[in-house]
């Protein structure tokens, strides 16, 4: 099937002008195919990066028709593979109708892109900015697909507010998803270990967004946007526990009443609500853009496992609450070159920035284990994770070369403090709080 | 101040110039379009596929023509992009199944012969290539 979508790929990229012919004005088709490759100096992140590795690779097809003025349909078809996720297995991306009373109001039903933030709609689709991976402090890398699309409806709409005061586009929406087995967000909670064999679905997802295109909109001056969107969803997972001290505090929650809590055991995590904030600013002055967003987020946790002989429910809730920010710009200096630079933040939980706390819990536990064994409680004492493991502060200085019209290549370089978005179990070595990145990708677009 | 001075001039010297640039620029549409004259905001919107339908109810179909500094001078004072960022704007539009990729001419001669054939069409011409041609409407440029 891959490579069947490789092949269509490339077909429709050698006949494109056949195809754009000969289908006018009824299917317009697009898309793309990169491939990239990425080396870290220490620390395993998104791929087997130590090594250097060539998996970095997504193909993209796009069906499209303007069926009447108002009325349009569509289906994209995406394939990606980073490290272990995606394996190039292709998945309807999104596909919908959209139907456009006016300039104000339009619906869309179908499988639809989550507008969060600036980008989020257009992560996958790097021929559209700077850099080769969005600012990951805002655009968590690990759970790219629990935020990308959704079966929903959707209203949206631009409409002028005043002369003086720019206009306005808006887009509410509301759905569910279900999340691929293998897919980044299942990856990333067996990750953190408080589940085994994750599978995860998102239900009653909110999506409200909305950009003021102020009235700054000048050639000379620049032009500013500014952003608010807001999603919230419950994740629910079915799996089974691990040895996590999260599993422990449960058990220590039911007064050590089912010790089989631990280890293997079917049980339910939910994080609900799971809620996002993201704020957006964009300033365009001709050849140079600056952005800067804000993405806060509130997770309630919660494990819950029934007793099979009591048929009694505990459940334990861990709120988490990350940040993050970046700033960054790009600045075209010839039709085929530009660069950027961006500097981001992100705290796995804001109110523990510097990780002590966690630590700290870890270390407790850790001490307790002794105790616990000598009352025949099967817990083992964890590995005390790293302060630095809870944050990841980001530096990038990306280029992009414009080969023609469908050739585009880019190089970028990062440095990073603190490793929040890498997995630990990529890294069973262990993680270094210092690292560098340098990553370079080709994409064919038509 | 004297570095101060110097800026401000240079900058009304390039909305000075800016102005001509405009004078350079027809914006030209098919004989049956439904309006004489046109806001630079209603041009933004057409040409960024955020207004899609004339007053009356017909459809509009904008093209552009990929003749390089007519392009540019186009969308840097019309519709505040650079062509780069134009081309982007409708990549997002096209990977995320809200727009498709306006058609694009090499020659300005193709699109006047297109925009006079098409119903609801609007396009972009030079002053030179535009003027006295009775197969297309010339729309004045309000502010």
């Amino acid at each position: 099937m891959k490579k069947a979508l490789f092949t269509i790929i490339m077909c429709i990229a050698l006949v494109n002008n056949v195809l754009a012919f000969e289908m006018e004005d009824q299917v317009a088709i697009y898309g793309f195919a990169s491939q990239g490759y990425m080396k870290t100096t220490t620390n395993n992140y998104l791929v087997d990066s130590e090594e250097g590795s060539y998996q970095l690779r997504e193909m993209v097809i796009t069906f499209s028709s303007q069926i009447a003025s108002n009325f349009r349909v569509g289906a994209q078809f995406a394939a990606v593979d980073v490290g272990t996720v995606g394996n190039n297995e292709p998945v309807l991306d999104w596909a919908y109708g959209d139907y456009r009373f006016n300039e104000y109001v339009g619906f869309r039903a179908g499988r639809t892109k989550a507008s969060l933030g600036l980008y989020n709609e257009t992560k996958d689709i790097d021929a559209v900015r700077n850099s080769i991976f969005l600012p990951n402090a805002v655009y968590h890398p690990l759970l790219r697909d629990s935020l990308l699309s959704f079966d929903n409806i959707a209203l949206y709409g631009d409409f002028p507010i005043h002369d003086y005061l720019g206009s306005f586009s808006y887009q509410f929406s509301s759905g569910t998803t279900s999340l691929a087995k293998d897919g980044a967000t299942n990856k990333y909670i067996e990750s953190i270990g408080f589940m085994n064999d994750p599978s995860t679905e998102i239900g009653d997802a909110y999506v409200a967004a909305g950009i003021w295109n102020t009235p700054l909109e000048n050639w000379e001056l620049g032009s500013l946007r500014l952003g608010a969107s807001y999603f919230k969803a419950q994740l629910y997972i079915d799996g089974k526990t691990t040895d996590n001290i999260a599993w422990f505090a449960l058990s220590k929650a039911s007064g050590f009443k089912a010790k089989t809590f631990i280890n293997g055991q079917a049980a339910k995590y939910a994080i609900e609500p799971y809620q996002i904030v993201v704020l957006s600013i964009e300033y365009t002055l001709a050849d140079m853009i600056i952005s800067a967003e804000m993405n806060k987020t509130k997770s309630d946790r919660y494990l819950s496992f029934t007793d099979p002989d009591t048929k009694t429910t505990y459940q334990y809730k861990s709120p988490t609450n990350p940040i993050g920010w970046y700033i960054g710009s790009s600045y075209r200096f010839t039709s085929w070159m530009e660069l950027g630079l961006s500097y981001g933040e992100y705290f796995m939980d804001r109110d523990d920035k510097d990780g002590l706390k966690m630590v700290k819990t870890y270390q407790d536990y850790n001490k307790a284990v002794p105790l616990l064994n000598s009352m025949g409680l099967p817990v083992k004492a964890a590995e005390v994770p790293k302060d630095y493991t809870y944050w990841q502060k980001t530096l990038t200085l990306s280029s992009r070369f414009d080969i023609n019209e469908n050739w585009i290549f880019k190089l970028e370089g990062s440095k990073f403090n603190g490793t929040a978005h890498v997995i630990r179990g990529d890294n069973p070595q262990g993680v270094d709080k210092d690292w560098y990145s340098i990553a370079a990708k080709i994409t064919f677009i038509f | 101040m004297k570095n101060v001075l110097c800026s401000v001039v240079a900058l009304l010297i390039s909305m000075c110039m800016e102005t001509i640039v405009h004078a350079d620029i027809l914006i030209i549409g098919n004989k049956g379009v439904p309006v004489n004259s046109i806001s630079k905001e209603e041009i933004k919107n057409i040409f960024l596929g955020n207004k899609d339908k004339w007053e009356s109810g017909e459809a509009i179909t904008f093209v552009n023509v990929s003749v390089e500094n007519i392009h540019e001078e186009f969308t840097k004072n019309f519709v505040k992009k650079t062509p780069s960022q134009y081309i982007s704007h409708f990549r997002k539009l096209v990977f995320t199944g809200k727009g498709q990729i306006p058609k694009s001419f090499d020659s300005e001669k193709d699109l006047i012969k297109f925009v006079s054939e098409t119903n609801g069409a609007i396009g972009y011409v030079s002053k030179e290539a535009g003027s006295n041609i009775d197969l297309i409407k010339i729309i004045e440029i309000t502010e």
